[in-house]
């Protein structure tokens, strides 16, 4: 029947939810390029039905009764869309905030291994938020890590271990010299964002 | 969302601590940070010369800090000058033994109201136990077995007063903020369930009505 295959499309849209938040890291699962496609021929199909209607005009109340049918199938697939559309793309709004305000901006491209699972409006649209968010962030706000930890700030001067070797970094405030398993302790203003990134564990 | 879903509809843990370290609290500074005006002996330069001053921005206290004599500055200053050894906290007038226990009899006796402690009671104990356990008069063991005490017998009055929960209201006398922080996302999301049946239940009386 019309809109079995939105029901599977909404079916996904949760599973989608439900892995996104219950993980601690973001992922977004493949997009369905095919269901999707299945659903706008469906559409696509309908909407020559209802032509064929409107063209027939006998004004009778069976051919008004079979147009209004068709129209509501066709509000059910607009519905299921969008709402898998959209549940993806707050997603995609979360990840561009959690990583692409950080200091390094051109983490989008280091962000590679999603990006195949993304359709190619998506990365378009990712592209764009991401830009909106640096433009954000560089506007009269400049002042203010907009994209920063929302924790409170609670001690100022914390320990920090490095997880993995990364060399030598230099942040705004200084150059650290990061070898594995080794220890610091740092003004917390200054790693929040190399803890962000998985280089520190806050001890 | 700029703003991930845990944090949409209540507030982090975290976040109530951070709006409790607002609160003021009384101090005994171990420093001086107050300008001494030496007499003017030797020269006239070193006339109350002011050699650093903290700057904050509503702090008053902090630049006239006197050692061993109380003052009120915010929690927050509290727990860091504390850290450092520069201070020692006053504990508040509720958090002695004897305090506790007459709110534990109240908690006891009624058993339809909450015991009229501060609306950040909780926060602070943990705070200060964790941080100037050496400052309070009375045994902190015993102190901590009080606040828990207090806490599960308010936790069996929450339990119980959930039952009550309705479409139109609820009342909460002296509730703390964490306490209120924690039942919020479930007491919101029932009521707010049951606002909507009421509300479309009303609506298909006057609907019928109207026919």
């Amino acid at each position: 029947m019309y809109g079995d295959v939105a029901n599977k499309l909404v079916l996904e849209a949760k599973r989608t939810d439900q892995l996104a938040n219950g993980s601690a890291t973001l992922q977004l699962p493949m997009f369905q390029d095919e269901m999707v496609r299945v659903i706008l021929k469906e559409v696509s199909q309908l909407q020559r039905n209802a032509e064929y209607l409107k063209m027939q005009e006998d004004g009778g109340k069976l051919s008004k009764c079979q147009y209004f049918v068709t129209m509501l199938c066709m509000e059910r697939n607009k519905r299921c869309l969008l709402a898998y559309q959209k549940t993806r793309s707050e997603i995609l709004d979360a990840i561009a905030w959690e990583n692409n305000g950080l200091d390094t901006m051109d983490l989008l491209s280091n962000k590679g291994q999603d990006s195949g699972n993304l359709s190619p409006y998506e990365q378009e649209y990712l592209r764009e938020y991401s830009q909106l968010i640096s433009d954000l962030t560089a506007g009269e706000l400049m002042d203010i890590d907009l994209a920063g930890s929302l924790t409170p700030p609670s001690d100022v001067f914390i320990d920090v271990r490095v997880l993995k070797d990364a060399g030598e970094i230099q942040t705004e405030y200084g150059v650290f010299n990061l070898i594995k398993d080794s220890q610091f302790f740092v003004r917390q203003a200054d790693v929040e964002r190399l803890i962000q990134q998985g280089y520190l564990q806050k001890l | 969302m700029a703003l991930p879903r845990n944090l949409q509809d209540t507030f982090s843990l975290q976040e109530v601590q951070f709006l409790v370290e607002n609160e003021p609290i009384k101090i005994m500074p171990r420093i001086t940070t107050k300008p001494i005006r030496r007499k003017a002996a030797s020269t006239p330069s070193a006339v109350s010369s002011v050699r650093w001053k903290l700057i904050t921005t509503d702090d008053h206290n902090v630049n006239n800090m006197v050692a061993m004599s109380s003052t009120e500055v915010s929690l927050w200053l509290a727990l860091l000058l504390k850290q450092q050894g520069k201070c020692s906290i006053v504990a508040p007038a509720w958090l002695t033994i004897k305090q506790l226990d007459s709110f534990l009899e109240f908690e006891l006796q009624n058993a339809s109201r909450f015991a009229n402690l501060p609306w950040n009671w909780l926060i602070i104990a943990h705070l200060l136990f964790q941080k100037a356990a050496d400052d309070f008069r009375d045994p902190v063991h015993i102190l901590r077995a009080k606040i828990q005490d207090l806490r599960e017998a308010r936790l069996g009055k929450i339990a119980k007063g959930l039952q009550h929960l309705n479409e139109s209201h609820l009342q909460l006398d002296n509730l703390s903020l964490s306490e209120i922080n924690e039942m919020r996302p479930f007491a919101v999301g029932v009521m707010d369930k049951l606002r909507d049946i009421h509300a479309a239940a009303a609506d298909r009386e006057q609907y019928d009505n109207d026919i």
